[in-house]
């Protein structure tokens, strides 16, 4: 079964371990020697390989959370499932704005 | 942990015995580049620029050739320079380092090709008494491994750049030096970091490093979109400048950190340091050998396959479609660490027997194919 790592139990997104497509179920695992867990979700959108996908829905200027810190802020509304990348997120630091 | 390496002065042990041909300033680069071609087994090194530079940049410039002229990994350097006030402090340096060494200067020769002959035969003398040296049994206590990124996506931080961290901590519980820098890629990872500094001292100038970049980025308009992360780590899935700088940093393990360094600047004693330089791999790499390292460790996801020529640069990646692709380029495959049919333990292993074997002398892709160079960062314009 196609998996997805949670790298911490803060985080709200995980990282894609396989290319996934709409409408798989994957597991949610929290290290990458598991293959199995209790934990499903269900992805709504093509994720690429290493890519982010949400796993809870997260409001704009919500913060995103990965490796159980922050990584940026969230700047459209992200459902469960769906693809979190640059036209979702962007960066608390480096900006001019 | 024990290899066969080059005995050199002050306790330093090499991996490689090159001999080095170095240009001080790019207006006689074409004279190393020719006389390369006509002598085999030598490496070339031609950076721009190299006349007008001042204050800090010009240091820069200077500790960095300095640093690569006294790599434990060369036996030998031929300084080639227009006129020879700006090759004398080099020079200095090789020989203090116990170097042999030799200047060719412009000025002295009768038109570009005597000095492209004179070039010649100082490098095939020196490579004959390079081809002398034997190599000894020596453990990691006297070298120094650099841990670099590039091409970084999402399975950087969360596969290859842990593994790097594994063989960091046991090069560093061996009594190795482990280098690692790329300031850019600390921005969103500071804290991180400067916690595990083992004095005020080293935590504050780490954070006034990431400070005065974060600064200059957002000096110039519009901070670092664009700049860093840079279009390939986007394609390959990181978003922002502190997913890319927390999972960057994992690749320096988790044991304290000793010192700091400025860019190119020469480790002391051994440990854990982390140095302030720019992270485009061809100028950190450069920076990283003048710091003293022997051999880099260099992990990438979407595929970056430069290394540079006096420290042989092994590639590791867990990323299967760069692997698949980059049959040319990538030296440690861990991606079955990714799909969980191997330890992060296992992975750190198998890096660190490839990091054994080339420090024996094993070449790795990039010293194969000759996909090597060297960039000297610049700070300013040249007056």
């Amino acid at each position: 079964m196609k998996r997805v790592l949670r790298l911490h139990e803060k985080d709200n997104v995980a990282v894609a371990l396989d290319e996934l497509q709409a409408g798989d179920e994957v597991i949610v695992v929290s290290d990458l020697e598991l293959h199995q867990s209790d934990l499903h979700l269900h992805v709504t959108q093509h994720i690429p390989f290493a890519h982010k996908v949400a796993l809870q829905p997260m409001s704009q200027h919500d913060t995103a959370y990965k490796f159980g810190l922050p990584i940026g802020r969230i700047t459209a509304a992200v459902a469960a499932g769906e693809h979190v990348h640059t036209t979702n997120l962007e960066s608390n630091r480096g900006r001019s704005n | 942990m024990s290899f066969y390496g080059y005995e050199r002065a002050g306790g330093l042990i090499g991996s490689r015995n090159h001999v080095l041909l170095l240009s001080v300033m790019d207006n006689v680069n074409p004279a190393v580049r020719a006389a390369s071609q006509i002598v085999p087994g030598v490496v070339p090194v031609t950076p721009e620029f190299g006349r007008g530079h001042v204050g800090e940049d010009k240091e820069l410039r200077r500790r960095t050739l300095a640093g690569l002229c006294t790599s434990p990994n060369v036996y030998g350097v031929v300084l080639v320079s227009l006129e020879p006030k700006e090759a004398e402090p080099l020079s200095q340096a090789a020989v203090q380092a116990g170097k042999d060494v030799e200047t060719v200067v412009m000025g002295d020769c009768n038109g570009v090709l005597d000095a492209i002959y004179r070039i010649a035969f100082a490098a095939s003398r020196m490579r004959i008494a390079a081809s002398a040296l034997p190599r000894s049994e020596t453990s990691l206590a006297g070298v120094c491994i650099g841990m670099e990124c590039g091409g970084s996506d999402g399975t950087s931080g969360i596969v290859s750049n842990p593994l790097l961290g594994l063989v960091a901590d046991r090069v560093i519980d061996a009594g190795g030096t482990v280098i690692f820098t790329e300031t850019t890629e600390v921005v969103g990872a500071e804290d991180l970091v400067a916690e595990r500094a083992t004095s005020p001292a080293v935590a504050t100038a780490i954070r006034e490093a990431v400070q005065t970049v974060e600064a200059f980025g957002l000096a110039g308009g519009p901070g670092f979109f664009g700049a860093n992360p840079v279009p390939d780590n986007v394609v390959g899935g990181l978003t922002t400048i502190e997913e890319k700088a927390i999972g960057a940093i994992a690749k320096s393990g988790s044991r304290p950190i000793n010192g700091f360094l400025h860019s190119g600047e020469r480790y002391t004693e051994p440990g854990l340091y982390y140095m302030d330089s720019t992270p485009p791999a061809m100028e950190s790499m450069a920076a990283l050998v003048a710091a003293g390292c022997n051999v880099i460790l260099f992990s990438t996801g979407q595929g970056n396959p430069s290394g540079s020529p006096l420290a042989p640069t092994l590639k590791i990646s867990a990323n299967a479609g760069t692997v698949n692709r980059l049959r040319d380029a990538i030296d440690v495959d861990i991606c079955d660490v990714l799909d969980g049919k191997a330890s992060m333990d296992a992975g750190a292993e198998r890096v660190i027997e490839a990091m054994l074997a080339v420090m024996n002398g094993k070449l790795t892709w990039s010293e194969a194919t000759g996909f090597t160079d060297v960039s000297i960062s610049r700070l300013g314009p040249s007056l």
